[in-house]
Parts: structure tokens; C-alpha cells; sequence
């Protein structure tokens, strides 16, 4: 069991980002009576009675300790008034609000109601920015407004505990043998109650940004085995939520697991950011739902992902191959994932499975940068437009030079190969082999792939031993074929074929000819 | 020169001709091949034909690109072939060469039989046999394309219902001053139908010594008080 350091991001430069630790009540205007035994970090929490709807309590500070610009508070509180609470979905009375005072104005947003307050501690999260009526850099007052339908029990029935700037941490820690996992995580957040990442019953929560390693310097040795992380549903910016790693000598294994958003809006996406060229990542066989951009870097292997409704995949030379991406919903004409690189995508992106969502978009976008031979192996597409030019053709090429001559090479792809193309010049083909074995397996037999009226020769080969023709071909649609199979001692046939996009095989039991006769 | 059985004996261009463009194949009486009587001893057998198509179709690649032209069915044995594919023999001439086999042309759905006489004839270049293919005395007959003794195709059956001439065959060789023969074919070797395949029947013939005077000698002599004749009646249903 690794112990992980954080380095906390976000904090405006407050020790552990804290604008109030609620240790004592001394900064507390109505609930400030200390209690130490109930609190979530420190010494206690503050505490004291929210009996009639409107009462306040809060912690204020004679001037602004940090520019709550950009930043993400975050506060603690415990009540159990819920049976006197408003609901936050019906509007009927009045929730429990986050208050905040720039010195002139105040503002309140509604954290929960009896329709959805948990009990227990519940992690207040929200965007400072949101508070629009504020000078964001002059605040200095933070708490918690009741709203009660009608008054409460006269007696004390609410606690608050540490608010503080916090968007998340950086850590670092770990050994090959003792890496850092979700819970050696949870376990540390827990003590401080940062509350970026928590476990319920092995499931992990996570409020804020987590990268494994340190931007300024020391790396971290992660593990992740089958664990579930679940981003929380919270009125927090775009691009807060983000799993990523950084600094070369940070190791990140995460295989087998399940990191999703809990929300539906797009500001609780997480980010996958698996750092730069260096990082050590093996990332496979995971299901990623509702992230936003993911990113890869060359060299790492991120085999056997699933992405559902994800954003974009930037791969930067990384091996995705086995993965599944699916239900992107970017913008019209833009792909789900990017090839930004001159790496051969051969062996990179095979065995994939592409499957387009509701919004116009395409599956693989060839920037600029990528080679202009270009090989796939295997790969699924689904939804996409057969039609060349198309918003949501499959393939996407961004280069708007005609004299671009880019070539692309199929082998074992199903479903359109359609693309769009702002000037270059493209060629999309699709190598497939059909193979021909004779049976009984003899060499000297004549095979002749024709049209279908028989004016046209495609192939001619004749059978070596043991009897096996591969015939390679260009899969550009379904084409119907006759093969000939002429031979002396057998009888000659014709079967009629039809070439599909798929490798196949083509047996063919000969039969001896005992009509043949040369004395 | 003999029947052709070696289809060595056919070369490309010389005795037999493809025409990939209008899809027939074609006999010609040239080189090793000949047309003449009796078809015992001319012409080409089935087999040898077939067999060499099929040593054209391994080698010529302008052949073998296209469907080939034969179901070879049982063919060795005389039965049963299928020109198929859209292939078909290119004339006349071609059919009157094939030998020891019966066929079908699918093209057109023409079924051809072949009649082969067992037996010697007496004037084998001379002596013309004939036959009848529907039932009565009253009937059409026609001669063989060949005279002697007999081995050559004959259409059964055109694909229309008035030129099926599958229930009835009847083959006759009569010569004067020479003994007759005849054989109808369904009747005597109890068959329901003809089909596509060859056909072995005893058609024979030789000097009949009871005649001894020619028959300008008899039409010429003054020995009968009356002029001799004979009365036909023609026709198929004769009662007592």
C-alpha cells in the first residue's frame, strides 16, 4: 500500500487551498459553535442550528485570501434538516444554497433539497465564475444558506467543515512493486477531505482534476485493475475533470477498469491526458464513457479500449489497435479520431471498431502530418456515408493541397471507406485476398477469376502444390466473379463468387474427369 | 482414313475451330478428318472431341477465361452429353462428324441421338439406310446422311412439341435383289423414350439369292399372260 504526496492544483496559492479549516469557530457567523467530534478533517467543524428558512451560516474573512477567479470552492456540510427542507427540482420551498460575499454583494446557489440530499458530509463543489453578480477576486465570505419549507428543531442540526480553492492533484509516489491505486488515493484525499477522489464501496469518485506524476518534478507508479472511477455530476467548468500523467519516469497501468462521467452535461467530460513522450502508459481493455478529449502519445500502448461517446481520440502515434469507438457526437465534420502523425497507422490502429453517433462526423481524420501512404488493417466501420465528400464520409483529410496524392490501403475492413478531402487528392483501396485450395491438393490446375460475362480476366494462376491460389484484389464495393478451375484430369468448373471486402476462401472439391481420353 | 478416337488427331485450327466470339465449336472436314461413308469409319468420336476441348481449354487462355462448353455426362460410354454455357456446335457439318455418342444442345434444347448399326452391310458406300421417326405406314421416311453402315447423329428432339420425335424410331436397309432389314428401335429394346445417348441396333444386309434375274429382265419378259402388280394399303389400322 503506496502512500501517494499531492501536489494540489488550484489552491490560488493558500496553503491546501483552505479558506477556512472550520477548526474553530472564530471566522463563523451562526454556526460557530466547535465540535470535535464530528468533522471531516482537522481538529472538528463548526456547528450550530438552521432552524427558519433564510438563516445563514458562513465563514468570513476580513479581506479576500486569493483571487477566486477560475478557481473551484469547495466546502463541507452536514445537517439533518432534511425533513424540512424545499426541493431543488420542484422549486417547492427552498433548497440548501452556497452563499458567497464579495464585501458588497451576495450571491446564493442551490446545492440540494430533500428531493436529493444524500445525509452524511456532503462535498459542496462549484465554479466560483458562476457567481456572476460577484467581484470573484473580492470574496471573502463562504457558507451555506437553509431553505426550509418549514422551521426546524431548535436545536443544533447543522455542521460545516473546511472550505478551500481546490481543482484537484498532482502526486507522486509509488514503486514497480508497490504502485499507487484508487484506494492508496482515496485514503490520503480522505484525511485532508480534499474530496477529489473518494470510494464508495469500491467505486471511486472523483470532483477534480488527478495526474499521476508531477509537473515540476518527481513521478508517480500507478496500478489500476478492474476499478471503477466515476466523474460526479457538479456545477464545475469544462476541462476541471481530468485523469492524466506527466513527467517521463511516471509508469501508469490501467487495464480492465471503467472510467465514465456521472453527468450528461458536457462541463463534467473528463479528460484523458496520458502526458508526454516518455510517460510509461499501458492502457487496455478499458470502457471510457463520456470523456471528453483523449490523449495519446507514440510508443504507448492503449490496446482493447472502448470510447463511447467520448471525444476526440488524438492517437499521436499510439496503438489503439482492438479498440472501439463509438457514438462520438463532436461537430459535423470533424472524426473521432485524429492521426496527427507520420506513423504508419499499420498495426496501430487495427482490429478496430468505429461506429459513428447521431452528429455528422467522421471516423479517422488524417491531418497534415500523417503519411501519405496509409495502411489499415481490419477495421469496422459503421454509420458512415458511402458518399465521397460527405460531412460524415469515414476517412477526413484536412490537407487543402491538391498536390497532396494521398493513398490509402485497406486489408479486412468492412463498411464504408468513403472520405472527405479539403483539396488532397485521395485514394482509398482495400486490399483483399481470396484464396482458391483444390481439393484433392494438386499443383497444375487453372484458376481465372472473370466477370461475370466472361470478358474480363481479373486473375490467372495455376495452382502450385498444394493446390492453394491467393488471389489479391482491390475492394472498392461487393463485385460478383466467375472463377474458372480448368484442368485435364478433373472435370473444369465454373462457380459464380462474390468478392466481398472480407479475406475468404473458396473451396473446390474436383472431381475426376472420366470422360477424358488421350491413347 | 479412320474414326478419330486420339484427340491428337484434332488440331487446333485445322480439324476443329472455337470461336470464342460466336461460341461455337466446329468440325471441318480437313486434315485428319473426313466425313465419309460409312460413318463406321469417319468422323470423330464424342469423346475425342471433348477430349480435345479440354486440352484446348488448359492451354489457351483466350479459351479457358470463358465458361466451358461441355457437361461431358457419359460421354465414354456414349451418353449423355451437354453442350452448355451458351456453346453450341457451329453447323451442320460438325453434328454429321460426331461419332459413338448422343448429345444435348442446351443453347436451343436440341436433342440429338446416335444411331449406330451393328452388322455388316453388303456395299458399304452403296447401300443407303433410312429410317422413320413417327409411327404408320404412311409416314416420311428419310435417308441417313451417310451411306453403309451407320454411325451419326440424329435430331430427337428440337425443344418444340412438334419436332419431338422421341417415341419413335424405326430404322430400315432395303436394297434391291438384296435381303431386307429393318429394326424399330422403341419396340424392340422395350424403351419408354429416347434420350440423348447412342443407340446399338442390328441393321445388316446381304444379296438376296432368290432373286437371280435383274429387273430389266422382268420388266422385259413376256412370260406372265398379265402384267404383275402389287396393291398397297396405305395406312395404320387394319381390321379383320
Amino acid at each position: 500500500m503506496a502512500t501517494p504526496t499531492f501536489t494540489l492544483l488550484g489552491t490560488g496559492g493558500l496553503t491546501d487551498g483552505v479558506l477556512d479549516n472550520a477548526d474553530s469557530g472564530t471566522n463563523w457567523t451562526d454556526i460557530a459553535s466547535t465540535d470535535p467530534d464530528i468533522s471531516v478533517e482537522g481538529a472538528g467543524a463548526v456547528s450550530g442550528i438552521f432552524r427558519a428558512d433564510g438563516e445563514q451560516g458562513y465563514a468570513q474573512l476580513s479581506s479576500a485570501p486569493a483571487d477566486g477567479t477560475d478557481k473551484i470552492v469547495r466546502g463541507w456540510i452536514f445537517t439533518n434538516n432534511i425533513a424540512y427542507m424545499g426541493d431543488v427540482s420542484t422549486s417547492t420551498g427552498d433548497p440548501y444554497k452556497l452563499l458567497m460575499w464579495d464585501g458588497s454583494n451576495e450571491e446564493l446557489k442551490p446545492i440540494f433539497g430533500a428531493d436529493t440530499y444524500p445525509g452524511g458530509w456532503y462535498n459542496i463543489i462549484w465554479d466560483v465564475n458562476d457567481f456572476t453578480t460577484l467581484n470573484s477576486s473580492l470574496i471573502r465570505r463562504w457558507g451555506v444558506e437553509a431553505g426550509h419549507a418549514i422551521n426546524a428543531k431548535n436545536a443544533i442540526n447543522t455542521w460545516m467543515d473546511c472550505f478551500r480553492y481546490l481543482d484537484g492533484y498532482e502526486m507522486t509516489g509509488g514503486s514497480t512493486s508497490d504502485p499507487v491505486t484508487f484506494a492508496d488515493i482515496a485514503g490520503v484525499d480522505d484525511v485532508a477531505a480534499y474530496g477529489v477522489v473518494s470510494e464508495v464501496n469500491t467505486v471511486f469518485f472523483g470532483t477534480g482534476t488527478v495526474v499521476f506524476g508531477a509537473t515540476s518534478t518527481g513521478s508517480c507508479v500507478f496500478d489500476c485493475d478492474g476499478e471503477i472511477l466515476v466523474f460526479t455530476e457538479q456545477e464545475i467548468p469544462a476541462g476541471l475533470y481530468s485523469i492524466g500523467a506527466v513527467n517521463a519516469g511516471t509508469e501508469v497501468v490501467m487495464k480492465n477498469s471503467v472510467l465514465r462521467s456521472g453527468g450528461l452535461a458536457d462541463n463534467t467530460r473528463f479528460t484523458v491526458n496520458w502526458g508526454a513522450s516518455g510517460v510509461d502508459v499501458e492502457f487496455f481493455d478499458n470502457l471510457v464513457v463520456r470523456a471528453s478529449t483523449v490523449t495519446l502519445y507514440s510508443a504507448q500502448v492503449a490496446t482493447g479500449n472502448t470510447f463511447d461517446d467520448c471525444g476526440q481520440v488524438l492517437a499521436n502515434g499510439a496503438n489503439v489497435s482492438g479498440g472501439t469507438i463509438k457514438n462520438y457526437e463532436g461537430a459535423s465534420d470533424t472524426a473521432a479520431l485524429i492521426w496527427d502523425t507520420g506513423v504508419s497507422p499499420s498495426g496501430k490502429l487495427d482490429d478496430m471498431s468505429f461506429t459513428k453517433g447521431a452528429a455528422a462526423t467522421h471516423a479517422i481524420e488524417f491531418t497534415t502530418a500523417a503519411s501519405t501512404s496509409l495502411s489499415l488493417n481490419d477495421i469496422a466501420f459503421v454509420g458512415y456515408s458511402t458518399a465521397t465528400g460527405s460531412t460524415f464520409a469515414t476517412f477526413y483529410f484536412t490537407s487543402t493541397s491538391t498536390g497532396d496524392e494521398y493513398t490509402v490501403n485497406l486489408q479486412g475492413v468492412t463498411g464504408p471507406t468513403s472520405y472527405r478531402s479539403l483539396g488532397a487528392q485521395v485514394t482509398v483501396q482495400q486490399t483483399v485476398t481470396y484464396t482458391i485450395r483444390v481439393s484433392p491438393a494438386t499443383s497444375g490446375v487453372e484458376i481465372v477469376v472473370v466477370s461475370t460475362d466472361e470478358a474480363t480476366v481479373y486473375f490467372r494462376s495455376t495452382t502450385p502444390s498444394p493446390g492453394v491460389v491467393s488471389y489479391p484484389y482491390n475492394y472498392t464495393g461487393d463485385v460478383s466473379r466467375k472463377v474458372q478451375i480448368v484442368s485435364v484430369p478433373y472435370d473444369n468448373q465454373t462457380i459464380a463468387v462474390t468478392l466481398g471486402s472480407l479475406d475468404a476462401a473458396l473451396p473446390v472439391a474436383l472431381q475426376d474427369d472420366s470422360v477424358y481420353y488421350n491413347p | 482414313m479412320a474414326k478419330i478416337v486420339d484427340p491428337d488427331q484434332l488440331n487446333d485450327a485445322t480439324e476443329i475451330v472455337v470461336s470464342t466470339a460466336a461460341k461455337t465449336i466446329q468440325l471441318l472436314v480437313a486434315g485428319n478428318l473426313n466425313d465419309d461413308s460409312p460413318g463406321k469409319s469417319s468422323g470423330a468420336t464424342v469423346q475425342a472431341v471433348y477430349s480435345k476441348v479440354k486440352e484446348l481449354w488448359k492451354s489457351n487462355t483466350s479459351y479457358n477465361k470463358l465458361s466451358f462448353p461441355f457437361d461431358p455426362g457419359a460421354a465414354d460410354v456414349g451418353a449423355k452429353l451437354r453442350v452448355i454455357n451458351g456453346w453450341d456446335w457451329a453447323d451442320a457439318q460438325t453434328r454429321d462428324l460426331l461419332r459413338d455418342s448422343g448429345w444435348r444442345e442446351e443453347k436451343n434444347n436440341d436433342e440429338y441421338i446416335s444411331v449406330i448399326s451393328l452388322g455388316a452391310v453388303d456395299a458399304s458406300t452403296v447401300d443407303q439406310a433410312y429410317y422413320v421417326q413417327v409411327f404408320g405406314f404412311d409416314q416420311t421416311t428419310a435417308t441417313f446422311d451417310k451411306k453403309g453402315e451407320l454411325n451419326e447423329g440424329l435430331s430427337v428432339y428440337d425443344g418444340s412439341t412438334a419436332g419431338d420425335y422421341r417415341d419413335f424410331l424405326k430404322v430400315l436397309l432395303r436394297e434391291p435383289a438384296k435381303l431386307y432389314a429393318e429394326y424399330d428401335l422403341l419396340n424392340e429394346q422395350d424403351l419408354l423414350a429416347l434420350t440423348y445417348q447412342a443407340y446399338r441396333l442390328p441393321l445388316s444386309n446381304a444379296a438376296d439369292i432368290n432373286i437371280t434375274l435383274a429387273d430389266g429382265v422382268i420388266d422385259a419378259s413376256t412370260d406372265f399372260a398379265a402384267p404383275v402388280g402389287i396393291t398397297y394399303l396405305k395406312g395404320n389400322t387394319f381390321g379383320t
